[in-house]
């Protein structure tokens, strides 16, 4: 693995020398799915802008089975691969947003969706993951696209941990219900005790039905860094590079989305950045 | 176009050159919504009517003296000293403003060409990252509807069309209001804009038209405590976010300002840029 030597080769490559393909990307992101304003957010809650109108790429396309979405997958920032057998690394990123909250920036490992709230069954899930397929450090997800039931209940999945070992069962999580019903509501599960990750779902199980079946997901994902927004009219700078040598190297063909713990009820807007060179 | 060689390459830079003081008026426009400071004084931009594009000798455009033009070498932003002087939380972005028109109606429901097609970008003429925006010169109406874009997209295909955007009513229909488009799926920029048109009408004509330009640097959180002015220096390099921007030749630098007040205050400051 190639590594930046020092703090004057960065500068170089990020200005272009030494083959540094400097990628500064900027997404605005709107309240807006397609034609439609977007659900209102629920303070204290995660929301998934996956699927949110932007200026680079467009909307995100809710999965009907799983896939391992990439970095041509419309939903997420587009970055291009590095190119010549070099590594591409994340120096910052940051925006400025016109709702608090904290945002989440990851790579989007796999998603699903098709699953439904009215069922106690084992849902399958199933796919295979392309990148970090060890797992480790991987966290898995509920995403909810369709508003499902109003009768609250819990949630856990079957999946394979970070050494191999299927049949581990996450921690239960609440679902359903006011604030765990909506669309782009994210739901983060906890793993069973001792794991550090996944590598695969195999299916998610419902311990009541919330009444409605309307439609949701499991993604997988891996966090890459997470920013405050202190207020309205505020944003952040997530800066990697006075970290060094802590740069994020970002894996071939990762799909970098945003999630947002909103600390308002008004769905946000904000333009995202990120900057990257190679080495 | 070089790069800078090493650190030492950009404080030799930064050294011999100088700064670009720049100090723009505050602006009264919408809360939690994007402004632009194109009118704002001193130097402020006009109201564009046919379709241009702009450069670095268009009235309005930041880093006057030297003028950014006929650039022999790179230059990237290196160091900028920011200071707003407002009562609100506010941050600012800096773009690079390509092209603009004006002359739209708010009381249309019509395909409005007026003043389209946008003019031929001069800069990142291939469209790849350039944003557009319906930017209000004279109110509109207090009627909220939606306005979407055909355009040419980064890959040359015409006839794409926006997601709607919000237009008009509270928010969104005062002047300097800068509303960013969100393109059609898997577009990634866009090239000119053919054509826009309103879902109903806003209930005032007013006069708005559409700004294609490159977003180059985001400054966070330059007020955050009530009416305190909060002056920063900011190195783009290491504290930045990652992003060291080429200002390229003739750019038409701009503010954007995002504040939880609609008032965005006296921006003032000075960039420093390095020759590499």
């Amino acid at each position: 693995m190639a590594a930046i030597n020092d703090l004057s080769d960065l500068i170089n490559r990020m200005t272009g020398g030494n083959s540094g393909t400097p990628e500064n990307i900027f997404q605005w992101i709107d309240n807006r799915i397609d034609s439609a304003a977007a659900t209102a957010t629920v303070a204290g809650k995660w929301t998934s802008l996956w699927r949110y109108n932007k200026s680079r790429g467009g909307s995100g396309a809710v999965p009907s089975s799983p896939v391992a979405p990439d970095n041509t997958t419309r939903g997420g920032l587009l970055q291009t691969d590095a190119g010549g057998g070099r590594d591409k690394w994340l120096l910052g990123q940051g925006c400025i947003a016109a709702s608090p909250g904290a945002l989440l920036l990851y790579d989007r490992l796999l998603h699903d969706g098709g699953l439904v709230g009215n069922s106690t069954s084992a849902q399958t899930v199933g796919g295979t993951l392309t990148r970090n397929t060890g797992g480790e450090g991987n966290q898995i997800w509920v995403e909810i696209y369709t508003l499902i039931g109003t009768t609250a209940t819990t949630i856990t999945a079957s999946y394979t941990n970070q050494a191999g070992t299927s049949g581990r069962t996450t921690k239960p999580v609440a679902i359903g219900g006011t604030g765990n019903r909506e669309a782009e509501r994210m739901l983060p599960l906890p793993l069973q005790d001792g794991d550090t990750g996944a590598q695969s779902v195999q299916s998610v199980t419902l311990a009541a039905s919330t009444v409605t079946a309307g439609n949701f997901g499991v993604t997988i994902l891996k966090p890459i860094g997470i920013a405050i927004i202190s207020a309205s009219g505020t944003g952040y700078w997530r800066d990697y590079v006075a970290g060094l040598p802590g740069l994020p190297k970002i894996d071939p063909g990762a799909c970098l989305a945003a999630a947002i713990l909103m600390n308002s009820t008004t769905a946000p807007q904000l333009m995202l950045a990120a900057g990257f060179a190679e080495c | 176009m070089g790069a800078l060689a090493d650190f030492q390459a950009v404080k030799n830079s930064v050294a011999r050159g100088r700064a670009y003081p720049f100090t723009k008026n505050s602006i009264t426009t919408a809360a939690n919504r994007p402004m632009s400071y194109w009118t704002a004084l001193p130097n402020a931009g006009a109201t564009p009517s046919a379709a241009a594009a702009c450069n670095a000798n268009t009235t309005g455009a930041l880093l006057q003296e030297p003028k950014l033009s006929s650039l022999a070498n790179s230059y990237f932003l290196t160091q900028a000293e920011i200071s707003v002087a407002t009562t609100a939380f506010t941050s600012l972005m800096l773009v690079d403003r390509l092209s603009h028109q004006g002359g739209l109606s708010g009381a249309s429901t019509a395909t409005q060409t007026t003043n389209l097609p946008t003019a031929a970008l001069t800069r990142y003429t291939d469209g790849v990252g350039v944003m557009a925006a319906l930017e209000i010169y004279s109110a509109l109406g207090s009627t909220a509807s939606t306005a979407t874009i055909s355009y040419t997209n980064q890959a040359g295909v015409s006839g794409r069309t926006s997601k709607p955007v919000v237009i008009g009513g509270a928010s969104d229909n005062t002047s300097s209001r800068f509303i960013i488009i969100s393109l059609q799926d898997d577009d990634t920029g866009i090239r000119s804009v053919e054509s826009v048109t309103l879902a109903a009408t806003t209930a005032s004509a007013g006069n708005f038209g559409v700004t294609l330009f490159k977003p180059l640097m985001i400054f966070p959180n330059f007020s955050y405590v009530a009416d305190q002015v909060q002056p920063r220096t900011l190195n783009t390099l290491i504290g930045g976010f990652g992003c060291c921007p080429e200002i390229i030749d003739d750019a038409c630098l701009q503010l954007l300002g995002l504040s939880n007040s609609t008032v965005v205050g006296v921006a003032t400051g000075a960039m420093y840029l390095a020759e590499a």
